[in-house]
């Protein structure tokens, strides 16, 4: 019993792998970017709408 | 000489007449809102309008704001090197968001009283 205890409390450590993601910058520059060019359109979208007349 | 006179005054009267028939932009802004209030006229998800009811002036203001729109969503795309339909596609999504109350829009085909 004594010898038992250790083998079952290592084979119940869960073994945490750590793995770099191939590539986590790009997309996340992609998105922000992307959202910056969508907060301008809107604004300008929204300026055409309202200073041109032409809603 | 005389026929030249003869071909500018040709080109002239084609310009003038021209102008007489299509409605101008600063018209149509003008009646945009009448046209809209009246049930003529409403803004679809495209990002442009769509005549509601055939009558008055709705389909000559229905070209010239459209036109001028065109124009724009163009502009916008280019300056920010994005596919035009995803400026129509803003411009669709703000345009229903801000028709008022009582006024058309088109939700999946269909014009709906908001």
């Amino acid at each position: 019993m004594t010898v038992m205890l250790p083998l079952a409390l290592a084979a119940c450590t869960p073994t945490v792998q750590m793995a770099a993601p191939k590539e986590p910058i790009t997309i996340n520059l992609n998105v922000k970017i992307k959202h910056e060019i969508y907060v301008k359109v809107d604004k300008e979208v929204e300026d055409m709408f309202s200073e041109k007349g032409l809603f | 000489m005389k026929q030249l006179l003869q071909m500018f005054a040709l080109v002239l009267a084609f310009g003038v007449s021209a102008s007489v028939f299509a409605m101008g932009l600063d018209e149509a802004k003008q009646k945009l809102d009448d046209v809209k209030q009246q049930g003529l006229v409403g803004e679809t998800p495209t990002g442009y309008l769509e005549v509601v009811r055939d009558q008055g002036a709705a389909k000559e203001v229905v070209k010239a704001i459209n036109s001028a729109r065109r124009d724009e969503y163009k502009r916008i795309a280019e300056k920010h090197n994005i596919p035009v339909l995803e400026v129509e596609t803003v411009a669709g999504k703000k345009a229903m968001e801000r028709t008022p109350d009582g006024q058309f829009i088109q939700v999946n085909g269909e014009w709906v009283k908001k």
